[in-house]
């Protein structure tokens, strides 16, 4: 569990971050948002301390970091930021034994672990981890800046944008890969963003910064329904927030048995691992009021019913 | 084996290929210091008469030797202090200090050698010591310029997620910044070497051993046969160590072109 408690930092004439309080459950993400500028990424720096506090403290399980060293902090706490923080004189083996390689890892552990983890990116050893990183695609390299900060197997991991420069559909996919990973090890990750639907995707726990105060923190269902007045409402989208509502939930929820509606063989049908905004998407776009939902092994499993998603889609 | 003839034929014409900077110059050198007087019906015009055509008074190779000893010796000394001095003022802590030692460096730049020399004799007296200090001085400039441009150079996220992963100061220095910046100092100790080998010439006027005798004795008995060989011997010198430094710095720089 992290805490952050009274955390204010002041450069000069201008406060950064003003007074900020956030609890972080272990085990979750939680997505720091807020325009540029806003004192999100001087929050994140904090937490490893590459930024130190004016005041206020930051607790890792009960534990007040200005008891460690940075270094030995940051060591245990993985950093990943958009991709050119990678060494460039380096190869890919060499960024990802970088951590490990600080903690006196035995060349062997290393060698084990570099392996691990490319396979757990999906990446092949043979292929990759000899190259150097400017012969690597922007998703490539960004894989590789998560392996690395995963290498010592922290149980926090900071990231900055880690999406920010690449492509949509790449960034999609490498999202979805995160969120796999971070269930799998279980680790708690803080991420900072400018973009809702990241954080929506992502976050468990979704903080709202403006002009370095802290505006809401919320789940993102919280979020949607009830925004603050002012830049919450502004930045989770007015009509959008209906979709954003419905793209939370898996179609599963909302499953009624097949006998309710009249299906036949034209009645065109999903996925139930799919979200209620992809159903409703489909059901415009094929012009069918009811899809048939189907499990993993293309069985009909029940049906879904445009009038069940107005009920989930609005607000209060 | 007629595979391996055909692989390793390639193979050793590329290694020539790209050698070729540094064997070319090698070889001339090599024949010119070895076998200077199988070029004595070619110099013999550019002699006055009864003069020697070749010079004697020492072997070419002992005359090299000498040349490159204070050459190697002021640059490794200049590269020392100016690496040294660059590093220290790059840090955030001796950021006050870069106008100071960037006006130092470019004194020893502006003050030419000649002056230095003449200044030096009354001081440490004649032999190689003035000759030294000259080179080192003028080696000076580049190489602390290149090397804060080197440093400089590295990206700011680069060193921030070195820190960010837990290096400390020295570990980001040592081996993020300075691996990244030394393509760029190579560069720097290149041009130095380059300009030593030149000026080290005019040393010899003060009594440093070194190639500078050769032109200097052509100088005194109007030869221009003694003239020739030494300037020709210094100049395929500084061509060979410029096109090693560039090998060493195009191997350096293989693996990050980012």
């Amino acid at each position: 569990m992290i805490e952050l408690q009274g955390l204010t930092r002041v450069f000069g004439e201008r406060t950064a971050v003003d007074n900020l309080n956030l609890r972080v459950e272990s085990g979750q993400i939680c997505a720091l948002i807020g325009t540029s500028g806003c004192g999100k990424s001087t929050t994140l720096k904090m937490i490893n301390r590459l930024i130190e506090p004016t005041s206020g403290t930051v607790l890792i399980n009960g534990e007040d970091i200005r008891n460690q060293q940075p270094e030995q902090l940051r060591r245990r706490i993985g950093y990943a930021i958009q991709g050119i923080g990678l060494f460039p004189h380096r190869s890919v083996y060499d960024n990802i034994a970088t951590v490990p390689r600080l903690l006196n890892w035995s060349s062997e552990q290393v060698d084990q672990r570099v392996h691990e983890l490319l396979d757990l990116l999906k990446m092949d050893f043979d292929t990759f981890a000899h190259q150097y990183p400017h012969r690597l695609s922007g998703g490539e390299q960004q894989r590789i800046g998560v392996a690395r900060a995963l290498a010592a197997r922290p149980e926090l991991m900071l990231m900055d944008e880690p999406f920010g420069a690449l492509d949509p559909l790449t960034r999609e996919r490498l999202q979805g890969e995160l969120k796999q990973i971070q269930r799998m090890l279980g680790i708690t990750i803080i991420l900072v963003t400018h973009d809702i639907e990241e954080a929506i995707r992502l976050a468990d726990q979704i903080a709202v910064m403006d002009g370095g105060k802290l505006l809401q923190a919320a789940s993102p269902r919280e979020l949607l329904r009830n925004p603050r007045e002012g830049f919450v409402s502004q930045l989770v989208g007015g009509e959008e927030r209906a979709l954003r509502l419905l793209s939370l939930s898996p179609i599963a929820d909302l499953v009624q048995p097949t006998e309710l509606f009249e299906l036949n063989e034209d009645t065109p049908s999903i996925d139930a691992h799919l979200t209620l905004r992809d159903a409703l998407a489909r059901q415009l776009w094929q012009r069918s009021p009811v899809l048939r939902v189907v499990d993993a092994n293309g069985a009909t499993c029940g049906a879904i019913s445009v009038q069940e998603l107005l009920s989930a889609g609005g607000g209060n | 084996m007629p595979a391996l003839a055909a692989t390793a034929t390639p193979n050793a014409f590329r290694f020539l290929l790209a050698w070729r900077g540094v064997l070319i110059p090698l070889l001339l050198l090599l024949y010119l210091a070895l076998f200077t007087s199988t070029l004595t019906p070619l110099l013999q015009s550019l002699t006055p008469v009864g003069a020697p055509v070749i010079y004697i008074r020492d072997s070419f190779i002992n005359l090299i030797g000498w040349h490159l000893l204070l050459v190697v010796l002021s640059i490794a000394a200049a590269s020392l202090i100016a690496i040294t001095a660059a590093i220290l003022v790059s840090r955030p802590s001796g950021a006050d200090f870069l106008p100071l030692a960037r006006s130092l460096a470019n004194l020893g730049q502006t003050l030419p050698p000649v002056a230095v020399l003449a200044l030096a004799v009354p001081a440490v007296g004649f032999g190689s010591w003035p000759a030294l200090i000259a080179l080192f001085l003028y080696g000076l400039l580049p190489i602390f310029e290149n090397t804060l441009a080197g440093l400089s150079q590295v990206r700011p996220e680069i060193k921030e997620a070195a820190k960010g992963i837990g290096m400390g100061p020295m570990q980001v220095l040592w081996r993020v910044e300075l691996p990244l910046a030394l393509p760029v100092i190579i560069t720097g100790v290149r041009l130095s070497v380059i300009i030593s080998i030149g000026t080290a010439t005019i040393g010899s006027t003060v009594a440093a051993k070194g190639l500078g005798e050769v032109i200097i004795a052509g100088l005194l008995t109007d030869n221009l046969s003694f003239i020739l060989q030494g300037g020709v011997i210094v100049a395929l010198m500084a061509m060979l160590f410029d096109a090693l430094f560039q090998r060493i710095e195009s191997c350096l720089s293989l693996g990050q072109n980012s």
